[in-house]
C-alpha cells in the first residue's frame, strides 16, 4: 500500500528550494517545517520585499532563473513555496 | 499607552490644506506666509504630541552639547519652521517655485554616479525639504523615483501632492512584495531612488543607532538595500536658507556597502554605516536645529 503524499508534505524540490530560502533571508526556522503553501509575504512567513529581493537574488544564483520585476505574475510566484518551487520547475534553463 | 510612533495618520483635515492651497495659488507667498504664526500657535496649542516631540529633540540636541538649553519660545520656533516648508512644498510640487532659488553643491558625485550607469540610491532624512531635491530631480537626464511608505500618508500630504503633475508615477511603493524588484531594475537601469532612510516601520529590520547621545531606531532595509543591490549611496539634504532658497548638499556615504562574511552577519555589517548616517543627520541638526521634521517619539522614551 503506498501513502498519497499529503498537500502538506514539500516535494524534493521544494525542501531543497525551502534550505536556500531560509540560508537567504536568515529565517530562524526549520526549513522542513515551512508549509508549502503558506503565504510567504506578510502573515504566514513574515516576509517583506527585502526578503523577496533576497529570494529573487537567490533564484537566479542557484537556478540560473532571472526574476523580473515587471512580471505581472510576481504576486502569484511569490506567494508560497509552492509557487516559486512551480515557476523554477517551468522555467529552469536547460 | 500609545506609542507615539509616525505610523499613524498625518495630522491636519482636508478642508484646511484645500483653503490654504487655495490661498497659497492665488493670494501670493507673502500673504500665505503670514498665515505660519497663528497656524504655529495653532499647532502648538491643539497637539501636546507634537510640543513634547519638539521639545525631547531641542532637548538631545542641548544635551549632545549641539545646542543651548532649550526654551519654550524655540519649540514655536521649531513648529513655525514646520509650517514654512509646507507652505514651499506648495509651490515647489505645484512648479512655481523660483529654479534659480535652488542651490546644489557635490553635484560632480550625481555626475559620477549618471556616468557610471551603476545608478544610485539618493539617502536623505526628515530634515529640510526633499521636494526641493525632487525638483532638481525632475531637470537631471535620468529618471528620479522615490521610495516611499504610504501606508499612512494623511489629506494633507494627498491634496499637496496632487500639485504635482505626475507624482505617483515617480513613486514606488514600500510594503508590496515586489517593491524591491522594481527598485532593482531601476536601479539597474542607471535610475536614482531616492529614500528617507530616519524612520522605521517595521521593528524587525531596524536597529537601535545612537543619534544625538540616545539609540533611536534606524531602519536598517535602506542600507540593505544598498548592501544587495551594490548601488553606491550619496547622501543629500536640501536645506531652507534664511532667504528663503534652498541648498541641496551631497555627500558619499559609500560607493558599495560590502556584503556580510561568514564572521559578520549583513546586518553587523551594516552598523557602521548607519551610524555614519546618524552622524550625518547630528551635523545638519546642529547646523540647522529648526530643519528636524520628525515630530514623534523619535527615541521611543515616551512622550
Amino acid at each position: 500500500m503506498t501513502t498519497v503524499p499529503s498537500s502538506h508534505d514539500q516535494t524534493a524540490l521544494e525542501r531543497e528550494l525551502a534550505a536556500h530560502l531560509t540560508e537567504a533571508v536568515q529565517l530562524d526556522m526549520d526549513p522542513l517545517d515551512i508549509d508549502p503553501n503558506m503565504p510567504l509575504f506578510g502573515e504566514g512567513l513574515g516576509l517583506d520585499s527585502i526578503d523577496v529581493l533576497e529570494i529573487a537574488l537567490m533564484v537566479n544564483t542557484q537556478y540560473g532563473i532571472k526574476l523580473e520585476s515587471h512580471d505581472d505574475n510576481n504576486r502569484e510566484i511569490f506567494h508560497s513555496l509552492r509557487s516559486l518551487a512551480h515557476y523554477i520547475s517551468t522555467h529552469r534553463p536547460g | 499607552m500609545q506609542r507615539n510612533t509616525w505610523l499613524r495618520p498625518e495630522k491636519g483635515n482636508s478642508l484646511s490644506i484645500r483653503l490654504l492651497i487655495w490661498v497659497a495659488l492665488n493670494l501670493g507667498y507673502r500673504f500665505t506666509a503670514l498665515l505660519r504664526w497663528p497656524a504655529t500657535l495653532y499647532y502648538a496649542a491643539a497637539y501636546p504630541t507634537v510640543r513634547r516631540a519638539s521639545w525631547h529633540y531641542l532637548t538631545h540636541l542641548h544635551r549632545a552639547g549641539k545646542l543651548r538649553s532649550p526654551r519654550w519660545t524655540m519649540v514655536l520656533a521649531h513648529i513655525h519652521a514646520y509650517s514654512t516648508n509646507v507652505l514651499d512644498r506648495i509651490y515647489l510640487l505645484s512648479g512655481r517655485f523660483p529654479p534659480q532659488n535652488i542651490h546644489i553643491t557635490g553635484q560632480d558625485l550625481l555626475h559620477e554616479a549618471l556616468q557610471q550607469k551603476t545608478g544610485c540610491i539618493i539617502m536623505g532624512a526628515h530634515i529640510g525639504s526633499f521636494d526641493a531635491l525632487r525638483q532638481f530631480g525632475l531637470n537631471a537626464s535620468v529618471r528620479f523615483r522615490m521610495l516611499m511608505y504610504r501606508r499612512f500618508i494623511g489629506a494633507a500630504s494627498r491634496f499637496i501632492e496632487a500639485l504635482a503633475p505626475g507624482f505617483h508615477k515617480d513613486i514606488i511603493e514600500l510594503g508590496e512584495p515586489h517593491s524591491m524588484l522594481t527598485t532593482l531594475k531601476a536601479l539597474q537601469n542607471g535610475e536614482f531612488i531616492g529614500i528617507l532612510a530616519d524612520r522605521a516601520h517595521d521593528d524587525g529590520r531596524s536597529i537601535p543607532i545612537n543619534f544625538l547621545g540616545q539609540d533611536a531606531p534606524i531602519p536598517a532595509g535602506p542600507f540593505h538595500l544598498a548592501q544587495l543591490t551594490g548601488a553606491p549611496v550619496i547622501l543629500v539634504s536640501a536645506i531652507r536658507q534664511k532667504n528663503g532658497t534652498y541648498h541641496i548638499a551631497c555627500k558619499r556615504l559609500a560607493d558599495t556597502l560590502p556584503s556580510g562574511t561568514e564572521a559578520a552577519s549583513a546586518q553587523t555589517t551594516l552598523v557602521p554605516y548607519m551610524q555614519a548616517y546618524a552622524r550625518w543627520m547630528e551635523t545638519l541638526c546642529q547646523d540647522h536645529p529648526y530643519a528636524w521634521f520628525n515630530f514623534f517619539d523619535f527615541w521611543e522614551e515616551g512622550l
